[in-house]
């Protein structure tokens, strides 16, 4: 997913990203603190990728690969 | 509807990905399975739509995005909800410090416009670049900018973030005393 386009973060996208937000926000956090809060969203969304998804999802992948391959035998029956 | 190993396998493959954008996105892990489900349905009906080559990480990202929208931002009243019951029940299993600053994290999140919290995940922890989380939400690259920059700063806001002495074992000790009360 990761690419060689604009990066997040990068000096040259956070450019335009400083100032009052229109939500009334008070501003810009400091640099160490967007970095820490990044870590922080990123290693939370680690955690939820540790944890396994449930057979029941994978599975609707998986029997529809199934299927495919089961459709040509009903056809060469018919 | 044909689908070949290597479309089967970028599908599987995303499932993690998706599932923890949706876990992000709706502060509850079997709303998110719920909606995780419904997009690989979505997905495989539509497979034929999908062009070979291209971005299967983002096709999908954008069904699930637009189904959260579409079916789950009505049930955002009761999200919030859930999003207390889900940081409740993560109080009961500190497997590690860091789990109370997720739980406040999650909290933070939950309270966050549904267009700024996809902004931040999609470019913050998913790994999409600007561009793709602008296309996945139908929006400017800019506007994502400017969604990304106000959700960092209202989560800075509610979480109390000023800089570096904001995080570590002070700010764990805090949410430990918030939890015992």
């Amino acid at each position: 997913m990761k690419n060689k386009q604009d990066k997040p973060g990068s000096a040259s996208s956070s450019g335009s990203d400083g100032g009052k937000g229109r939500d009334g926000s008070k501003g810009t956090i400091d640099r160490e603190g967007q970095i820490k809060l990044g870590v922080l969203i990123r290693r939370m969304y680690e955690a939820d990728l540790q944890k396994p998804a449930p057979d029941t999802i994978t599975d609707l992948v998986k029997q529809f690969d199934k299927a495919k391959i089961e459709q040509p035998d009903e056809d060469s029956r018919s | 509807m044909s689908l070949d190993d290597q479309t089967r396998d970028s599908i599987l493959a995303a499932i993690p990905n998706l599932r923890a954008f949706a876990i992000s996105l709706s502060g509850n892990v079997d709303r998110a399975d719920d909606l995780v489900q419904e997009t690989v349905l979505r997905a495989l009906a539509n497979i034929d739509s999908f062009q070979p080559g291209t971005n299967m990480p983002a096709w999908l990202f954008t069904i699930l995005r637009n189904l959260f929208r579409s079916e789950y931002r009505k049930r955002r009243r009761e999200v919030e909800d859930a999003t207390g019951m889900y940081a409740e029940s993560m109080k009961s299993q500190p497997e590690q410090g860091s789990r109370l600053e997720f739980e406040e994290l999650r909290v933070a999140l939950a309270q966050l416009p549904d267009d700024q919290r996809e902004a931040v995940i999609l470019v913050g922890a998913s790994g999409f670049s600007y561009e793709e989380a602008a296309a996945i939400c139908e929006c400017a690259v800019g506007t994502i900018k400017s969604r990304v920059n106000r959700a960092r700063n209202r989560l800075a806001e509610l979480m109390s973030i000023e800089g570096l002495d904001d995080f570590g074992p002070d700010q764990e000790t805090r949410a430990v005393l918030t939890a015992d009360n």
